[in-house]
């Protein structure tokens, strides 16, 4: 079951909310449990402020770090691990990304010549001083996810079906495209709002609380209304021990809501163009990616909740044409350093390392 | 395809003309970009420029037109257009003492904000037991840890290696 997870199934959601200990089925007790003090409804309306507030405030990079660790996590997990080989090591040695000892195995080459690849491309983005993370998960389903803060995932079913190198560049540059255009954070915010104040409902008693009540223990109710209750205004510090409750409760629903919906089409669709952008300023053919997504079938275990392959090859292709014509009639909409206002028929799709057979 | 032209016009900007002056300050875009004495495929390296960099733009070649001159820190050589930008990278919002602050990526990549690895709240919340008690394999808490092997693996790529992935890529353009 765990392989359909990045298949951003119902069923997907089914398992998640199973696996978390935190997670209640049973309802009798929890209101007893949480809203034995229940607040007034002035206590109420401070509280549905604070969420206001919280939800108003510009998303901090250490904030969107965090809650994207938060996040790959879940990508990490659901999508059945990572294709590495773990170093064994103590939680400090693993902690330390620059001095820790990676074994040279062909799992770990895989991921070396994926990070060469993916930060090539990462460094032509409006982001290029990131700290990009490009993985590979273990399953069959052909998918690619990103997470906010530079986390960027393709499944082992996708590194089956590209046979190109300006493929796969693609694919991770769409996945580029999604986290430097903050794409995550539109659903973030409100779930950041929508959550905080079902706990504020939940512990005033009211029935809008019920989602979390069903969800969470009381435990976990009130040690997220405790941060909740010493939020005093500005950025929120989801990276605080103290606020873990509210880490949990927000980064569980986006995950929820994105396996859910995904994003929004026109988000798909300016991703793809963002990142045939960022492909064919690297140097590679957008061939590589069209080709790759117009031979994809549609169905749930092909990029579920984008859309249609042959509506996002119609935009590419339009895309490519336009800007073609307006470079040689001198009235480039775009910048003058449009990478499309090249001939892009002689760039090349290049062949794939060897590393990636680990993959396959 | 009506969809699809109505995002393209969002895409492009909707007819938005880039008028360019020389003299202007334009960014490179890419790691270690070439500023070349010439255009020439064999041109000397003047200097290696990082993302971000800010050049004046002088205008681009007569004879070989992909090829633009700029200037930079008393230099003045060649840069192939697609490693240049007219649009700086993004700034980035970082908490400090006295609040959020807008810093540009530069001093964003010079702040340790941006070498961050999984920050202490995600190792956190993998841990926690609560999230390491169903079947699902691996569990969090192994999750955490492939994450962290995964992140050590990015952050030991070497800017050489980088390089050498942009030359194989792009040749002769850098």
């Amino acid at each position: 079951m765990r392989r359909a997870l990045l298949s951003l199934s119902m069923v997907a959601l089914v398992a998640c909310a199973a696996a978390s200990g935190i997670m209640r089925g049973d309802t009798s007790s929890i209101v007893s449990g949480v809203a034995e003090s229940t607040t007034t409804m002035v206590g109420l309306t401070q509280d549905l402020s604070k969420c206001d507030q919280i939800g108003a405030a510009e998303v901090t990079f250490d904030e969107e770090r965090t809650i994207g660790g938060a996040v790959a996590l879940n990508w990490v997990q659901q999508g059945g691990g990572l294709l590495v080989d773990v170093p064994t090591g103590d939680a400090a040695a693993l902690a330390n990304p620059k001095t820790l000892g990676v074994q040279d195995t062909p799992r770990n080459r895989l991921h070396k010549y994926l990070n060469v690849v993916g930060k090539n491309l990462a460094s032509r983005s409006t982001r290029p001083t990131l700290q990009w993370t490009f993985g590979v998960v273990d399953t069959e389903v052909v998918n690619a996810v990103s997470a906010p803060g530079g986390y960027v995932f393709v499944t082992r079913g996708l590194l089956k079906r590209v046979s190109n190198e300006a493929s796969l560049a693609g694919v991770l540059s769409h996945e580029i495209a999604h986290v430097t255009r903050k794409d995550a954070f539109a659903i973030y915010q409100k779930t950041k709002v929508d959550q905080c104040k079902s706990l504020a409902y939940a512990k005033a008693g009211q029935k809008e609380g019920a989602a979390v009540l069903r969800s969470y223990t009381p435990g976990f109710i009130n040690q997220a209304y405790a941060a909740l209750q010493a939020f005093s205004g500005g950025a929120l510090d989801l990276n605080a021990a103290a606020n873990n409750a509210l880490l949990t409760l927000f980064s569980d629903e986006f995950v929820h809501r994105y396996l859910e919906g995904g994003y929004a089409r026109d988000q798909e669709i300016q991703a793809d163009a963002t990142g045939l952008e960022i492909t064919v300023a690297s140097g590679y053919s957008p061939r590589g990616f069209v080709d790759f997504i117009g031979a994809l079938p549609t169905g749930q275990n092909f990029f579920a909740h984008h859309p249609p392959p042959s509506d996002r090859v119609a935009s590419m292709k339009l895309l490519l044409g336009k800007t073609r014509m307006a470079s040689v009639h001198s009235t480039a909409p775009g910048s003058p350093f449009s990478p499309f206002s090249q001939d892009v028929s002689q760039l090349p799709l290049l062949p794939l390392r060897d590393e990636l057979a680990a993959a396959r | 395809m009506r969809k699809s032209a109505a995002v393209l016009a969002l895409v492009l900007g909707a007819g938005a003309a880039w008028a360019l002056t020389p003299g202007d300050r334009v960014f490179v875009r890419g790691r270690d970009v070439a500023l070349l004495q010439s255009t020439a495929t064999n041109a000397a390296t003047l200097v290696k420029l990082q993302p971000g960099d800010a050049v004046v733009w002088r205008g681009a070649d007569k004879k070989k037109p992909t090829w633009h001159r700029v200037e930079t820190s008393g230099k003045s050589g060649f840069i192939y257009f697609a490693n240049l930008s007219t649009t700086a990278p993004a700034s980035e919002l970082l908490t400090s003492p006295a609040g959020a602050k807008k810093v540009d990526a530069q001093a964003f990549a010079s702040s340790g904000a941006a070498g961050k690895a999984l920050t202490e709240g995600a190792i956190r919340y993998g841990n926690q037991d609560e999230k390491n008690k169903g079947e699902l394999r691996p569990t969090m808490k192994e999750a955490v840890r492939q994450t962290q092997t995964l992140e050590a693996i990015a952050a030991q790529r070497s800017s050489e290696e980088i390089a050498a992935q942009a030359d194989r890529v792009s040749g002769e353009q850098r």
